[in-house]
């Protein structure tokens, strides 16, 4: 079998918990993020600053993922922001509008401000 | 088998209906497109439109994925052929035919050119994009 080239490994800051997301994300790995954010948030972290600095490919799979989980948070009064997503991952995010639905910012440290 | 005069060398791969198979068929394509001089931002959107094409071919078949690239006329024209492609499903969820919908209308967005064909036996789809 093919190995995932997908790491995504989390830590704590204060209210918020950044998961670092590396390699590419697609039908074959995106169950491994899923399941990933869904621990996280039954396991109470309700504040995800999710960093895609590290992504390099995210499709709409990807996207199906990330709009779950954002959904979880929202609905247990949390936030889940996006951190650095590169050109093509901002371009897919632009194109389904999503840019405007997920918080977006530069840094972890702008998204865990507050 | 019939050749058009005008077309290059096709290059082809055949693929298991298998998700863990769709980053070999990204690597194939942007291959190809680096070795036909296509610029770099397209190749990131050709890996997405084989992506999705591959994904949801995935989700609504069993049968395996048969990938070609042509060279015509200055352009790298891509096709992905399998089984069938899942039907639309409702919006806003993550089943998987909402989801494979998404991803075909990505493809729409990304290439003015795209044919999507969803037939009984066969489905593909098809796009292209500009070679150096």
């Amino acid at each position: 079998m093919v190995e995932a080239n997908l790491l995504v490994q989390s830590e704590d800051r204060g209210d918020w918990t950044v998961v670092e997301v590396r390699g590419e994300v697609d039908l074959y790995t995106a169950p491994r993020l899923k399941e990933r954010l869904l621990e996280l948030i039954e396991g109470g972290r309700r504040r995800l600053a999710v960093d895609l600095d590290g992504v390099e490919f995210l499709d709409s799979t990807g996207l199906g993922v990330l709009i779950g989980a954002l959904k979880r948070c929202r609905e247990a009064e949390g936030s889940l922001a996006l951190v650095a997503p590169r050109d093509p991952v901002m371009k897919v995010l632009g194109i389904t509008g999503l840019d405007r639905v997920f918080p977006i910012h530069d840094t972890v440290d702008r998204a865990t401000e507050g | 088998m019939w050749v058009d005069a005008e077309a290059g060398p096709e290059a082809t791969l055949e693929l298991p209906p298998d998700a863990a198979y769709i980053a070999t068929a990204r690597i194939f394509g942007s291959a190809l497109a680096r070795h036909y001089g296509v610029p770099e931002g397209a190749i990131e959107d050709l890996k997405l439109a084989l992506s999705e094409a591959c994904a949801a071919l995935v989700r609504g078949s069993g049968e395996r994925m048969l990938l070609a690239a042509t060279p015509l006329d200055g352009r790298l024209r891509y096709r992905v052929t399998g089984g069938a492609l899942p039907g639309a499903g409702p919006a806003e969820d993550d089943t998987p035919s909402s989801l494979a919908s998404v991803g075909l209308e990505l493809i729409r967005a990304l290439f003015e050119d795209a044919e999507i064909t969803a037939g009984d036996q066969r489905a593909s789809v098809s796009f292209s994009v500009p070679a150096g």
